[in-house]
């Protein structure tokens, strides 16, 4: 296993957390934390906020039967990125993390004007990229006839294939 | 009670000394965009003013917001390449480089040799290009006319030698999956080694004139710093990263491509602000027409694409794959479905992240330091966007 990924796995290991190595030169990225209860993302980012990870970005996906919340964090000093999967609540609530990583503000506006998540704790949840005619537009929403299961799109099946 | 005499109510409860009331006199909102040519696009920026000071500047985006994330999720690779270029028109080849590099990492397609010799070649000499109307540009938003006119003669040079090979001058769509759309010429060579040695003449004039101006140190120095602590938080990457002493480039701490077959430095800053910001930026240049100059060396002789499907079937799973634009750090995450069209593109674009931190940078800040702190940042709106 990859030194970072162990750190990581070693700092994450009192959380709800699974992480699974992936293969970099075919994915892009060295490990998949797959998150089960939105309630310990922040305490997950504040140890990546300790291991010294900036913040790549906050966005989501449109699957069955829950939409998949992604952040992706990497390192200035070394090679290491890592993704944070998790499902939004029954609610379409995740909590914040843009009192850790200010920079989330920004990200969590624009994922809430694509897909109508609410980012529970966020001081402005105004819109942001979209005008405020389109608040609930959420145009990355997918319909039904294409929409499909998390499973079959982003599995664990699906991380180690090559 | 009326209004009035709410107000008034509300106005002796608050107890002002004589002082605080005219500062409170002083306090309005300025707007500066969507239309204004410091913003370098269509951005507003609501600031709350006390007299010159900025007190809380709050970007207002997404004026040319096209939703290509939307447009990915119907479009196959070979129909999405027209969007990629017109995000950030600027440096269109990384954006190119980028999204190439995507779907041959989630299709495992291998490229030949002398393909990503030219992208390399293409893509550093896009960047140039891209400083070189940063510099002018910022320099003019200084108030300092001159610069923009010599930093647009040697742009011109590098859009002349790119619509050779290309087609266009600005938005690009010369990359393809497996490798790029047409080969390169001995013309080519010829016209980029002329153009390497003409800029190479230039510096010591910009060194000379811009570089080491005291008003340019004066408008420069000390101002908007940003620490590693605030460029963790927001995800700040490119040029606006390193003069924060922080040497993070893609190119070096996550190769793609043959970047690890040249020798190059990451420029780096102290102080982390405008004018560090500033001197990484110009050192960078030479930085890429030194990898130019030994790419055009070592070009190999092959093929410049090779045969791939004319559908490729994206794998259900995510990918990643990120490149180090004019700007800092551009992310695509592709999330595949088994079909030849991404069931969900993300793109991260530098400029998005490296803008957040204007709020918290450009508090209590004098508005004209507010309009050098933006040109230091080199923002390109649409990429901003989307």
């Amino acid at each position: 296993m990859n030194e970072h990924t162990q750190i990581l796995v070693t700092a994450v290991s009192g959380l709800p957390v699974r992480v699974i190595e992936t293969n970099y030169q075919t994915k892009g990225f060295h490990a998949h934390l797959m998150v089960e209860s939105s309630h310990d993302i922040t305490d997950l980012v504040q140890v990546l906020l300790n291991l010294q990870y900036f913040i790549g970005f906050v966005s989501a996906c449109h699957t069955e039967p829950k939409i998949q919340i992604l952040y992706q964090f990497a390192r200035y000093d070394v090679n290491h990125r890592i993704m944070i999967q998790c499902a939004v609540d029954e609610n379409n609530n995740v909590p914040t993390i843009c009192h850790i990583f200010r920079g989330a503000d920004w990200h969590e506006r624009e994922t809430r004007d694509f897909f109508g998540i609410n980012f529970v704790n966020h001081p402005n949840m105004n819109t942001f990229i979209l005008d405020e005619s389109d608040r609930d537009l959420k145009p990355l929403l997918k319909n039904e006839k294409i929409l499909k299961s998390t499973e079959s799109i982003l599995g664990q099946g699906n991380q180690n294939d090559e | 009670m009326t209004n009035e005499q709410r107000t008034a109510e509300q106005l002796t409860a608050k107890q002002l000394t004589p002082e605080q009331e005219t500062a409170e006199q002083h306090r309005f909102y300025l707007n500066l965009g969507p239309q204004h040519p410091s913003t370098h696009g269509v951005l507003r920026v609501v600031l709350e003013m006390d007299g010159e000071w900025v007190l809380n500047p709050q970007p207002d985006i997404g004026f040319g917001h096209r939703m290509h994330e939307k447009m990915g999720e119907s479009r196959s690779w070979s129909q999405f390449f027209a969007n990629v270029g017109r995000m950030d028109y600027v440096n269109a080849m990384a954006f190119n480089h980028g999204y190439a590099g995507l779907i041959e990492r989630a299709a495992g397609i291998e490229v030949p040799l002398r393909a990503e010799y030219i992208r390399v070649i293409t893509a550093e000499l896009n960047r140039v290009a891209s400083h070189l109307l940063w510099l002018g540009a910022f320099i003019l938003d200084l108030g300092a006319f001159t610069p923009i006119l010599y930093t647009f003669d040697d742009r011109e040079s590098i859009l002349d030698i790119l619509e050779d090979i290309t087609g266009s001058r600005l938005t690009y769509s010369y990359f393809r999956v497996g490798g790029v759309m047409k080969d390169i010429d001995d013309t080519f060579i010829e016209k980029t080694r002329g153009f390497i040695q003409q800029l190479r003449s230039r510096f010591p004039m910009y060194e000379t004139l811009v570089n080491n101006n005291v008003i340019l140190h004066h408008r420069m120095k000390g101002i908007a710093v940003i620490s590693e602590d605030m460029a963790r938080q927001y995800g700040v990457t490119g040029a606006v990263l390193r003069g924060s002493g922080i040497a993070y480039d893609v190119r070096k701490n996550a190769p793609y491509s043959v970047y690890p077959e040249f020798n190059f430095d990451v420029p780096v800053g102290k102080n982390g602000d405008c004018m560090d910001r500033y001197l990484v930026k110009f050192a960078e240049m030479e930085q890429s027409l030194r990898i130019i100059e030994q790419a055009l060396d070592k070009l190999p002789e092959g093929e410049f694409r090779t045969k791939v499907k004319g559908k490729i079937k994206l794998k259900p799973g995510m990918t990643s794959f990120s490149v180090e634009t004019a700007r800092g750090e551009l992310t695509f995450l592709l999330i595949g479905d088994g079909s030849e069209v991404p069931y969900r593109l993300k793109i991260r674009v530098p400029s998005f992240s490296n803008l957040s931190v204007m709020p918290d940078l450009c508090s209590d800040m004098l508005l004209s330091d507010l309009v050098t702190t933006m040109g230091s940042f080199d923002l390109v709106i649409p990429e901003i966007d989307r």
